[in-house]
C-alpha cells in the first residue's frame, strides 16, 4: 500500500509542476462555463431588450383598422405605405416584418372598423411572417394576441347587447397547478444534466491523464524503470488506477460546480438549483460518483496497458465511450430510465440511471444506489488485478511500435 | 552470482517465431565485471531483461542471487540495479526527484536517502541541473540520472546494457570508472556493449554472443589465445565470422 501512494504521489508531483495540465483541470472549465453561460445570458436579454424595443414595420390594406386594433398592444410599430412587388421576398430581406391583410371593410369609420369586419360573410385576416427572423416571428405572435383581444372585446359587446353574461366565455376555467416543489423543480433540472456531465467529463480527463501515464509511459520507454524496481505490480496498477481516478473526480467535480454556477447565472432567478443538495443527496451523489470514477479510471488503465500507444488506447475506448455517452444523452429526457430495473446490473451504465434516479424520484434510491456502487467496484478490483497482471506479462509491457 | 542455464527465448507467434536466445549457458561470479558482446540482434539485452525479470525464458532457468527470475522475481529486483539501453526519463520531474522516488520505492530510509541522493548527484556531477525538469536534460543527462536512479538503492548486482551510448567522452569515462569502483566495492557487474574498447579495459571475463548463442566466453587472454586474435576485435569478428560461414 506504501508503494502505492509512493507512485500516486509522484504522478501527482508531475501533474502539479505542469502548468497546461492544472490550468485545463482546473481553470479552464470554470472560466469557460461562467463565461459561455454569461455570455448565452447576455444574449438572450440583449436580444429580449431588442425585441421589446424594436419598432416593427408592418404592411397592411388597412391601416385605419390595424392601428385601431394595436392601440393598445404595448409595442412600437409603423406602416409601410408601398406595398412590396412580393411578400415573401420582403420578409426574407427583413425589409418589412410582418404583413396583415383584410381585404375589403364595408365601413370606413375608423371606430367601427372591426366590427364592421367581422359583420363580413366570411372575415378572415391573413398574417404573413418570416420565421427565421426573431422580430417577425415575435410580431406573429403579438398581432394574434392582438387580434384574438379584440376578437374576444367584440363576442363579449355582441353577448352584452344579446343580455348574455359575458363570464361564459370564460367557462370552464382551466388552471395547471405543478406540484413538485422548488427542490423537485431543481432536481429535474440536474437530474436532466448531471448524469450526461459527469460521463462525459470522467472519460474526458481520463483518456489524457490515464493513456498518458500507461500509454503513453510505454510510447516514451520511461515504463520499463518502474517495472524493473522491486516494486509489485499490483502496487503500481493501484497506484496508476488512483491517480487517474483522482484526476477525473477532480476534473468532473470542478467542471460540475462550474457549469451549475454557469448555468444558475443563465436560468431565471425563481429557479434556484442549488436548493436540490441536500446532505444525503450529496453524499449518495459522491459515493455513485466516485464508484463511477474508479470503474473508468480501471478501464481506462486496462486499456492503456494493452494498448502500443495512446492513439491506439484512445481509438479501443472510443466505442465504449460513445456508447456511454449514448446512455448519458438518454438520460437527458424527463422520462428516460424509469423502468429501467436490468440496467442496474449494467457497470458504469448503473451509474448514470442511479445518478438520474437520484435528483428525479422523491425518495433516496437506497438500493439502486448500493447495487451501483458493489458492482461497480467490483468490476474495478477485478480490472485492477487483470492491470497488475498485464504489468508483468511481456507481450502487454513490450507491445509498443519501439 | 548470476547463473543461466540453457535458457531459450523465443518472440513471436504461431505464423513467425524469433529465436532470441537458443539455450545459453554462462556464470557470473560475485565480484566480477562480465561483459556481454555481440552485434545488435545477438540476443545482449534480451538476456539482460531476463536476468532483471522483465522477460521470462522460455525454456531453461535463470537464479540471480541465488533467486529464481521467474518463480522469485520481486526478490531478484531487489538484489539488481538494471539500466536498459530503452529506457527514458520524460516528465516535469527532476533528477533529484527521481532519485528520491526510486530510493523511497526501494524502502531506503529518509535520513541516509537524503544523504545518498546527494553522494549520487555529487558523483556523477549532476548538481548544476539535479532540479531541472529531466524533460530539459541531454542525453548525456539523462544517462546519469538513470544509472542514478538504478544505484540508489545500493544493489549487489548491477546490470548495464550498452550505458556508454550516445554520451560523450567525459560523461563514458566517468560511468566506466563508476563501474570500476562497484566491482571495487565487492559489487556484480554485468555489462553489455558493442564497444570493443570499452569490453577489452573493463571486463574481468566475456562472452561473445550472436544470433542467440554463446560463441565464446573466458578472460580476455582466454578468447584470444582460442581465437588466435592479437585483439578483442579481432577475436570478435573471428568468431562472429565464422559463424556467418
Amino acid at each position: 500500500m506504501k508503494d502505492t501512494f509512493l507512485i500516486l504521489k509522484k504522478e501527482f508531483q508531475n501533474i502539479f509542476k505542469d502548468r497546461r495540465t492544472l490550468f485545463s483541470v482546473f481553470v479552464l472549465p470554470v472560466v469557460l462555463f461562467i463565461v459561455i453561460f454569461t455570455v448565452i445570458g447576455r444574449m438572450t436579454s440583449a436580444e429580449e431588450q431588442k425585441l421589446q424595443t424594436t419598432q416593427y414595420k408592418i404592411f397592411t390594406d388597412q391601416p385605419l383598422l390595424l392601428d385601431a386594433v394595436l392601440e393598445d398592444a404595448g409595442f412600437d410599430f409603423m406602416f409601410v405605405d408601398q406595398p412590396p412587388d412580393s411578400f415573401e421576398t420582403a420578409l426574407q430581406n427583413r425589409e418589412i416584418d410582418g404583413v396583415v391583410l383584410f381585404g375589403e371593410l364595408p365601413s370606413n369609420d375608423p371606430s367601427e372598423a372591426f366590427s364592421s369586419f367581422l359583420e363580413k360573410d366570411s372575415p378572415s385576416i391573413s398574417v404573413y411572417i418570416y420565421s427565421g427572423s426573431s422580430l417577425s416571428e415575435r410580431l406573429g405572435s403579438m398581432l394574434w394576441n392582438a387580434l384574438r383581444d379584440d376578437r374576444d372585446q367584440h363576442l363579449r359587446n355582441q353577448l352584452a347587447q344579446a343580455g348574455m353574461d359575458q363570464t361564459i366565455l370564460e367557462r370552464p376555467l382551466v388552471q395547471t397547478i405543478n406540484v413538485a416543489t422548488e427542490k423537485e423543480q431543481a432536481s429535474g433540472i440536474l437530474g436532466g444534466m448531471l448524469p450526461y456531465m459527469l460521463v462525459i467529463y470522467l472519460f474526458s480527463a481520463s483518456f489524457a491523464i490515464g493513456f498518458d501515464t500507461t500509454a503513453g509511459e510505454k510510447e516514451r520507454q520511461t515504463l520499463t524503470i518502474l517495472l524493473s524496481n522491486q516494486v509489485s505490480r499490483t502496487s503500481i496498477a493501484w497506484g496508476k488506477i488512483l491517480y487517474i481516478m483522482s484526476m477525473n473526480l477532480i476534473s468532473a467535480t470542478v467542471s460540475v460546480i462550474a457549469f451549475s454556477i454557469g448555468f444558475s447565472r443563465m436560468i431565471p432567478q425563481s429557479t434556484n438549483i442549488f436548493v436540490a443538495f441536500s446532505p444525503q443527496l450529496v453524499l449518495f451523489l459522491f459515493l455513485c460518483t466516485l464508484s463511477m470514477s474508479v470503474l473508468v479510471a480501471a478501464i481506462i488503465a486496462v486499456v492503456g496497458v494493452f494498448s502500443k500507444t495512446m492513439k491506439e488506447a484512445t481509438s479501443y475506448s472510443m466505442p465504449l465511450y460513445i456508447v456511454v455517452l449514448i446512455f448519458g444523452i438518454a438520460s437527458l429526457q424527463p422520462e428516460a430510465f424509469q423502468d429501467a430495473t436490468g440496467l442496474f446490473f449494467v457497470p458504469l451504465i448503473n451509474g448514470i440511471i442511479t445518478l438520474k434516479k437520484l435528483f428525479t424520484t422523491p425518495g433516496l434510491p437506497v438500493l439502486g444506489i448500493s447495487m451501483t456502487i458493489l458492482i461497480n467496484l467490483t468490476v474495478s478490483f477485478l480490472l485492477v488485478m487483470l492491470a497488475a497482471r498485464m504489468f508483468s506479462d511481456e507481450r502487454f509491457v513490450f507491445r509498443t511500435e519501439n | 552470482m548470476i547463473q543461466f542455464q540453457e535458457v531459450q527465448k523465443v518472440f513471436g507467434n504461431r505464423k513467425k517465431t524469433v529465436h532470441a536466445l537458443k539455450g545459453i549457458n554462462f556464470r557470473v561470479e560475485s565480484g566480477e565485471i562480465f561483459g556481454l558482446l555481440g552485434p545488435n540482434g545477438a540476443g545482449k539485452t534480451t538476456a539482460l531483461r531476463i536476468l532483471s525479470t522483465l522477460l521470462q525464458p522460455t525454456s531453461g532457468e535463470a537464479h540471480v542471487g541465488g533467486f529464481h527470475t521467474v518463480r522469485d522475481s520481486r526478490e531478484v529486483r531487489k538484489q539488481i540495479g538494471f539500466l536498459s539501453s530503452d529506457m527514458n526519463l520524460s516528465g516535469n520531474l527532476s533528477a533529484r526527484d527521481y532519485i528520491t522516488f526510486f530510493g523511497r520505492l526501494n524502502h531506503i530510509p529518509e535520513v541516509s536517502l537524503k544523504k545518498r541522493v546527494e553522494s549520487l548527484l555529487e558523483y556523477f556531477d549532476m548538481k548544476d541541473y539535479a532540479d531541472r525538469k529531466v524533460a530539459t536534460y541531454s542525453t548525456g543527462m539523462k544517462q546519469k540520472t538513470l544509472i542514478s536512479i538504478a544505484l540508489v538503492h545500493e544493489p549487489s548486482i548491477v546490470v548495464f546494457d550498452e550505458p556508454t551510448n550516445g554520451l560523450d567522452v567525459m560523461t563514458a569515462k566517468l560511468v566506466l570508472d563508476s563501474l570500476r569502483e562497484l566491482r571495487q566495492q565487492g559489487k556484480t557487474v554485468v555489462l553489455s556493449t558493442h564497444q570493443m574498447d570499452v569490453a577489452q579495459k573493463m571486463c574481468d571475463r566475456l562472452a561473445i554472443i550472436d544470433h542467440g548463442e554463446v560463441k565464446a566466453m573466458g578472460t580476455l587472454d582466454e578468447i584470444l589465445s582460442s581465437s588466435g586474435s592479437k585483439d578483442l576485435e579481432e577475436a570478435f569478428f573471428a568468431v562472429v565470422k565464422e559463424d556467418a560461414q
